[in-house]
């Protein structure tokens, strides 16, 4: 089956093409504006993708050289995400399916970036424990198979991935910080600072960012010289450390030997490192850089997936920011 | 000339197949905030009444705006979709000429009004059914209409109650498109967008 993928659920414009189960093409076009902003701003990300998607559509399908006849099916983010932006690709989406006369598939965006992983190593299997660390969520997923999924734990307050960004803008970092803040600590020495780390005894499996990002507020300020590659490599260390060992606790109670790590987070190279030490004996699957942020690959792979085994959405299928998953 | 036309500038969504100057079908409802999830069925329903498909349309027309940011989002987006899908060109049509072509006009000078937030409107004066300003938002108190004006959505800032309620129609949007087709089409419309009349200059929050 032929699917057409597409994602706009933030700040990245993107659309892909999949053919029974294989990625052909998979574009994404990052919108660049937001940064004199220093965050992205809805109203602004809605009419970038407005201006962007259509063009990008029409050459996702030519660099697959497939013309948009040959089209069965379209996927495209349904939520969690901005509501202008994804307003934006899903009233796109169910035009281009009525007028091609296809079914069409909104698509959990969060569902998509657990499924990226099997893009990344077709050989994985269920059951799996996936970690979902990105600027809107810190997630711990038990995933029993495809729509059998449970929440194991939850960021209360800030996802790990805003961690990242606010701790970069107290460390007078451009955006987005999180790049920005990885590269400071890369010379820094991690056990320079002890930030605080929250919720860490008894197996908790839920998360809580915001009292690290405070603490760092205060240490800048009660310190006049500090260095910042330490200081860098201190912060990013206290959060790696907590989403570590709660991955391993996650592993250990549900007693899976499979992890997959999904989000933009997961670009962070530290992590990568401290998963690989520290969980050695498990199998860890990390996707490629350009799976882990948002893409459309993801959303047109599950989408073939649920549109093969006849799982179409309605037309009037809404849009929604707040979705949930599980 | 069969043109398929398509408004969600406001609260209002319609889905219209004009023939000829001559709307064959119509769809056209009140629906706040619901245009992302009723603009398919109408659609649909447009599609399947008039056998759409057997007819060889000569374009989308979309009411370009101004109005409901999310409105136009919507139907600009739909119509994008639709008409990448059949290979048809698009023809934005001003939203505030739909309304001054409503035939309610009280004179041959008017103005338009359309309620757009807080105490902000955009509105266009005509003479005949030609505009004679540019589109614009304003204060409610810096426009100052005179005693010829039709509106949308502005009851709450009304002072005088001669002024009728008119919403713009996908009918007329149709039929507009028909008239100025040659000077409106676009054929690659990828790129085009609502004709919002930016927001980031008015309306900040003090």
């Amino acid at each position: 089956m032929i699917v057409l993928g597409i994602e706009t659920s933030c700040d990245e414009t993107a659309a892909a093409v999949c053919k029974d189960g294989t990625i052909i093409v998979s574009q994404i076009s990052t919108q660049t504006i937001h940064r004199k902003y220093g965050g992205v701003v809805p109203e602004i990300a809605s009419r970038e993708h407005e201006k962007l998607l259509n063009e990008m559509v029409s050459d996702t399908l030519e660099d697959a050289g497939i013309s948009k006849k040959e089209l069965e099916g379209i996927a495209v983010t349904q939520g969690p995400g901005l509501a202008g932006t994804l307003i934006t690709g899903v009233s796109f989406a169910k035009g281009l399916a009525q007028g091609l006369g296809i079914p069409i598939k909104g698509v959990n965006h969060l569902e998509a970036h657990i499924f990226a992983n099997f893009l990344a190593d077709p050989a994985l299997k269920f059951p799996f424990i996936c970690l979902l660390v990105s600027g809107g969520h810190t997630q711990l997923w038990h995933v029993k198979k495809i729509s059998d999924y449970i929440l194991l734990g939850e960021s209360r307050d800030d996802a790990a991935g805003e961690a990242f960004d606010k701790g970069a803008r107290i460390l007078g970092l451009g955006y987005p910080g999180g790049p920005e803040l990885e590269k400071l600590a890369e010379d820094g020495n991690p056990d320079t600072v002890v930030f605080p780390k929250a919720m860490m005894l008894n197996n908790n499996l839920e998360f809580s960012f915001s009292g690290l990002k405070t603490s760092l507020l205060y240490y800048m300020d009660s310190q006049n010289n500090a260095n910042l590659n330490d200081v860098a490599a201190s912060y990013q260390q206290a959060i790696i450390d907590v989403l570590v060992t709660k991955l391993k606790w996650a592993l250990d109670t549900t007693n899976c030997m499979t992890c997959v790590i999904a989000g933009g987070v997961a670009a962070n190279k530290s992590l990568r490192d401290s998963v690989k030490t520290m969980l050695s004996g498990n199998k860890v699957i990390f996707p490629e850089l350009a799976l882990c942020t948002d893409n459309a690959a993801m959303v047109a792979y599950l989408g073939e997936l649920y549109l093969s085994n006849g799982h179409e959405s309605s037309p009037a299928f809404p849009v929604l920011p707040n979705m949930k998953l599980g | 000339m069969n043109v398929l036309a398509i408004e969600t500038s406001t609260d209002w969504c319609g889905v219209a197949l004009v023939q000829d100057g001559i709307c064959s079908c119509k769809i056209e409802e009140q629906i706040p905030r619901k245009h992302a999830e009723q603009l398919p069925l109408f659609y649909e329903t447009v599609k399947d009444q008039t056998n759409l498909d057997d007819i060889q349309l000569d374009g989308v027309a979309i009411s370009i705006g101004p109005g409901s940011f999310t409105g136009l989002r919507v139907g600009l987006g739909f119509a994008k979709g639709l008409a990448f899908a059949k290979d048809l060109p698009i023809i934005p049509v001003p939203t505030l000429q739909i309304m001054a072509s409503s035939g309610k006009a009280p004179s041959d000078n008017f103005t338009v009004l359309l309620y757009s937030h807080r105490d902000i409107v955009y509105f266009q004066k005509f003479s005949g059914l030609k505009p004679t300003t540019p589109e614009k938002a304003s204060t409610w108190d810096s426009v100052e209409p005179n005693s010829a004006a039709i509106h949308y959505g502005c009851e709450k800032l009304l002072t005088n109650e001669a002024f009728q309620s008119v919403p713009p129609s996908a009918e007329m949007t149709g039929i507009l498109a028909e008239k100025h087709f040659d000077d409106w089409v676009q054929d690659n419309a990828y790129d085009l967008v609502p004709n919002y009349i930016s927001p980031f200059e008015l309306g900040h929050k003090k």
